[in-house]
């Protein structure tokens, strides 16, 4: 049996560094060693220097709460991530087993020893050991936590392993793949925005202080202290004495013990051929989807017949490719956190935090969009072949497009701008109702030039926008790629320049609706002058559509 | 008492009243029987749908069977699957494997899994590599890189390593060139000249027709014929010309009424 597991362990640590192709693992072990080795031991020392000064002056209501957030975050990280990167990491799919004259134990073995010892308990190790060194108080207790941290540790595991397991058909589908791309978008974007808050002043301890006072007083405490997470956690700080740490490992221990067995259990069952290997979709899913794939821009019946095919053909593969969703759900996230900020947060005391996150979300909110809209070809891959080898007139095609893109942007747009209106008059009091009409005007209007912009410089730039191994955008990293990213960013200060009339009438409200025709004016342009290049360039477009994305 | 039963040593695979039912309903295989002799290049036949992935998948001890006995080389499958996998090999329709080794790699770990020593499996997969006409490729290039020929080629070299007895190789000509396809004849031309039994199932019936020695066709999970051609020929009613497409497409009803499209020609 230790033949085995050892030859598992060699398989895991192997393919450890290889969540993308071929020639990159190199760059794979560069990145971990420069990058994500002094970052984890940063966690560290910063976890440390947090513990001890919460310690130190916050009293040990707040350092409970503190060790019980830490322990939450990398309970939460080590759940998520086995799932995340289940598509990225072979070792994980058990099903590649199957086959080999291999028992259920010895993988079962393997996988719990690969999880507990693999790159997301390494990398939070560092920050976990801050944190119970710090929180310990003196040298025995601290003899004491480590044990206590390689359960909590052993149990998270063994929860991450059944969640795996549980969920083992649905992990392997297609779709899951396209979810677990938006998860990782949704927690990168997460950890950003954290880090963010966190480090965005010279002390970011005192951000971490200030934080913790405001959960104190808000009684979010209370439920974070209910979270399993937050059991052993508890025995990390001096208050807790024998008696509790007995009668905690006494629930820890079982409960662990019980959720390794139902692991182990369902782990066998799928060995022995009870859990069927995911089957592709049934007949009347297919049609159903079809269906659904069918239905379209009702709204938009005054348009010619071939601008709607187009429109709903684009939100088909808008809505099935994961790129688009991931862009669109990391923005997101600076609108989702604003409004949990001032939610439960202590009032105005936070209005710097949601203005700065705004300032971002604006930001991103229009990278997202430009990089969409100046490439509304990207999707087609292969495809743009059957797309130009029809009659369609190319101002059709164009217009199809910037249908679609604007069915996508429009409704984020204005979510955005009566997000941002209902924070500011939260904090304020200051936002009037006109004020939010001619915001809605400009950002309709705004859309427009950026779509009419974006038809010219799809056609002058097109690039195929494919997955990559997470879920990430792959672009051309040749020189061609760099003189395509001048290309863009130069097309960014172009949309900026004539967006700026959409600013300028906004100014007054009473000439705010002229943003929409100036909107409507530069859309149509757009969309006839790229046609025309399009007629023109068609070959090179499909050449480079077309082209492998290997 | 089965003529399997009678000679068990006569036969590599022997399937008896096999069904298996998925979500309580649907019957992919119904009641299915059939035997395989050793060192026969037998041939599972059938369309789409008709339960030849799934009866492979029981034959590997990949899936359970709701009825019936299966035994390959005399072993159940369903009492001691680990001793049937480790005298089998398997080239799945849907190449489901460690994507991010390389093919050397790949062959070294799954001949370590089947308890060679890491010699003999280095020595043995660099001797398959070079067999498959793959041993050429970037030393560090991934498996998830490699064309669909080249993962189907390496996926059958991963089968070949530890030498089995029965081969079972489900749709191995799908998605594959002409010179891929060549390369995997040979290989199992080679295997059925050393004794190994190869349970195939295609849906290229020129290369059924020129490797198999028997084959069986089933549909909607029962079998329909089973034997040589001649034999298949005779159980039909079909003459000595009759090719096995002709006898395919008789025994499951491929010639029913179609829509006649009138609308293309305008």
């Amino acid at each position: 049996m230790m033949r085995t597991v050892g030859i598992l362990l060699w398989l895991r640590y192997r393919t450890m560094f290889r969540g993308g192709r071929s020639g990159r693992q190199v760059f794979a072990v560069v990145m971990g060693l420069m990058v994500l080795t002094p970052l984890s031991l940063l966690f560290g020392a910063f976890s440390l220097m947090t513990t001890l000064h919460v310690a130190g002056n916050m009293g040990s209501e707040a350092l409970l709460l503190w060790v019980r957030i830490a322990f939450f975050l990398v309970f939460a990280m080590l759940l998520a991530m086995p799932i995340i990167s289940f598509a990225s990491t072979d070792f994980y799919d058990i099903t590649k087993l199957f086959h080999l004259p291999v028992s259920h134990r010895p993988v079962f073995v393997a996988q719990i020893i690969g999880m507990m010892f693999g790159g997301t308990t390494i990398f939070f190790l560092p920050a976990m050991l801050g944190v119970v060194i710090g929180a310990s108080g003196g040298a025995a207790r601290a003899v004491v936590s480590i044990p206590l941290l390689l359960l909590f540790l052993f149990q998270t595991v063994a929860v991450a392993r059944l969640l795996q397991l549980l969920l083992l058909n649905t992990l392997r589908s297609r779709r899951f793949r396209d979810l677990a791309a938006i998860g990782a978008a949704c927690l990168s974007a997460g950890i950003f925005v954290l880090f963010r808050l966190t480090f965005n002043s010279d002390h970011p301890t005192r951000n971490i202080a200030a934080f913790l006072e405001e959960l104190l007083i808000s009684g979010a405490a209370d439920w974070i202290g209910a979270i399993p997470s937050s059991w052993i956690a508890t025995l990390m700080v001096p208050g807790a004495g024998l008696n509790s740490i007995l009668l905690v490992l006494l629930v820890a221990l079982p409960l662990t013990a019980l959720l390794v067995r139902i692991a182990a259990v369902l782990q066998e069952r799928a060995f022995h051929g009870e859990v069927p290997a995911a089957r592709p979709g049934t007949r009347a899913a297919n049609a159903a989807n079809a269906a659904k794939a069918g239905s379209g821009p009702g709204l938009f019946r005054f348009l010619p017949e071939p601008v709607r095919a187009i429109a709903r053909k684009e939100l088909c593969l808008i809505r099935r490719e994961p790129i688009v969703k991931t862009m669109m759900i990391q923005q997101s996230v600076f609108f989702l956190v604003p409004v949990v900020v001032a939610i439960f947060g202590s009032g105005v005391g936070n209005a710097p935090r949601i203005e700065y996150l705004l300032r971002w979300g604006v930001f991103v909110l229009l990278f997202v969009e430009s990089i969409l809209a100046m490439n509304v070809f990207g999707l087609e891959g292969p495809g743009i072949v059957v797309t130009l080898s029809t009659p369609t007139p190319r101002h059709r095609v164009l217009l199809g497009k910037s249908l679609a893109y604007f069915l996508l942007f429009a409704p984020v747009n204005v979510l955005f701008v009566v997000t941002a209106a209902a924070l500011v008059h939260f904090l304020t009091g200051a936002v009037s109702a006109i004020s939010v009409g001619v915001a809605l005007v400009g950002a309709v209007s705004a859309t427009l030039v950026l779509l009419g912009t974006g038809s010219i410089v799809s056609v002058l730039a097109p690039v195929r926008m494919a997955s990559g191994s997470r879920g990430a955008l792959r672009q051309p990293s040749t020189g061609e790629g760099c003189l395509l990213a001048l290309f863009k960013m130069f097309s960014i200060g172009v949309l900026a320049v004539l967006v700026a009339p959409v600013v300028l009438l906004g100014l007054k409200p009473i000439l705010s609706s002229l943003a929409l025709v100036y909107g409507a004016i530069v859309l149509l342009t757009g969309t006839m002058l790229g046609a025309h290049l399009l007629s023109g360039r068609e070959e090179k477009v499909m050449l480079t559509l077309a082209r492998s994305a290997d | 008492m089965s003529v399997a039963e009678n000679h068990p040593e006569e036969y590599s695979v022997e399937i008896e009243g096999l069904t298996r039912i998925f979500g309580g309903t649907k019957a992919a295989i119904e009641n299915l029987s059939l035997t395989v002799r050793k060192g026969e290049f037998f041939g599972f036949l059938g369309p789409n749908g008709a339960g030849k992935s799934t009866t492979i998948k029981i034959l590997c001890g990949l899936l359970r069977p709701t009825m019936g006995r299966v035994r390959v080389l005399g072993l159940d499958v369903i009492a001691e699957p680990l001793l049937v996998k480790q005298r089998i090999g398997l080239l799945p329709e849907e190449v489901n494997t460690f994507e991010r080794l390389t093919g050397r790699e790949l062959l070294v770990f799954t001949g370590r899994m089947y308890g060679l020593s890491k010699l003999e499996a280095t020595a043995r997969a660099k001797e398959l590599l070079e067999f498959m006409e793959i041993a050429d490729v970037d030393r560090d290039k991934l498996i998830i890189d490699y064309s669909m020929g080249m993962k189907k080629k390496a996926v059958l070299a991963a089968a070949l390593i530890h030498g089995p007895d029965v081969l079972f190789l489900d749709e191995p000509f799908n998605g594959i060139d002409a010179v891929t396809g060549r390369a995997i004849r040979e290989v199992l031309g080679r295997a059925v000249a050393d004794g190994v039994t190869v349970f195939f199932s295609s849906h290229v019936m020129e290369v059924v027709e020129k490797l198999c020695t028997r084959v069986a066709i089933i549909d909607q999970g029962r079998l329909r014929a089973m034997g040589d051609l001649d034999e298949l020929r005779a159980a039909t009613g079909k003459g000595p010309e009759a090719t096995l497409e002709e006898i395919f497409v008789d025994l499951v009803g491929g010639d029913s009424e179609r829509g006649d499209l009138s609308w293309i020609r305008g």
